[in-house]
């Protein structure tokens, strides 16, 4: 079977790194990204339902933007599942930035369970002809 | 007694989903190195009274949900009007995710009390909170030792 990756021109989703080592007992999961090209740069929306802003953490390491967010672990007394398909875990993604964008500048927001992250991209540099 | 998740085999909205879908996912897709979400991850739970569902449906409003009882079967749908502009704001480069349009069914067991069904929209999820019928809570009540 043909298995072709097409990468992204612009983003990349660089490859999943071992920098956060993490407990046996930890699932990681890839969270879904949407990504969208504004005037101003780009903004990058993570499917992150049930969290709050203060669970996620956000690191530029060079050229890769670092997500991480943890569900808390415990579940309600007296609750018994029945039936579990998110909000546990880790959710953790590395997205590879253009050259182009401005890394000192990046903004996120944390809105009905969606991170969004902006990334705008570097002011043009004018150079004056004397 | 248990809350089983129900396909309806002839439901109209089914196509609309394919279709949805289709659309919606980058060329990557039909190579195998893509993936999308339309349908939300839910998680069930059941407490002594009550039975709990949550519904990741992240990036909608709680106008944008329908919960209704139908029959025996609990049926959560959204339909998100595109905002005049939305789409135009900018191009979308990767797609992995829109629950702007889904439909989810749940069987009810007959211990819950259909009009006594509570919703609420938070972070992204929506959670639903089915309380049981009076002689279901009963079965479960602590028994004091004299």
């Amino acid at each position: 079977m043909m298995h072709v990756v097409v990468q992204p021109r612009i983003l990349r989703q660089a490859a999943e790194k071992n920098s956060n080592p993490v407990a046996a007992s930890e699932r990681v999961s890839l969270p879904a990204a949407n990504i969208v090209a504004v005037e101003s740069g780009w903004n990058i929306q993570i499917a992150a339902p049930g969290l709050t802003k203060e669970s996620f953490q956000l690191k530029v390491e060079g050229r890769n933007l670092e997500l991480r967010a943890a569900y808390p672990s415990t579940e309600a007394d007296g609750q018994k599942r029945l039936r579990r398909e998110f909000g546990e875990g880790v959710l953790s993604r590395t997205f590879q930035l253009p050259d182009t964008a401005d890394t000192t500048a990046i903004q996120a927001r944390y809105e009905a369970g969606v991170l969004t992250i902006h990334l705008p991209k570097k002011a043009p540099v004018k150079v004056e002809i004397a | 007694m248990k809350l089983i998740q129900h396909q309806p085999a002839t439901n109209a909205s089914r196509f609309d989903q394919f279709v949805d879908e289709f659309f919606n996912r980058g060329l990557n897709s039909f190579f195998g190195g893509d993936h999308f979400a339309s349908s939300p991850s839910v998680n069930v739970f059941e407490t002594n009274t009550d039975y709990l569902i949550e519904v990741a449906a992240p990036g909608l409003e709680k106008q944008d949900f329908e919960v209704k009882v139908e029959g025996e079967f609990l049926i959560i749908s959204s339909e998100k009007a595109q905002r005049a502009g939305q789409e135009t704001d900018g191009k979308y480069l990767r797609k992995e995710f829109n629950y702007a349009t889904f439909s989810r069914s749940f069987r009810l067991p007959d211990s819950v009390q259909a009009d006594q069904i509570k919703a609420s929209y938070e972070n992204g999820v929506l959670n639903l909170t089915l309380p049981k019928s009076e002689m279901e809570v009963q079965k479960y009540r602590t028994i004091e030792i004299e």
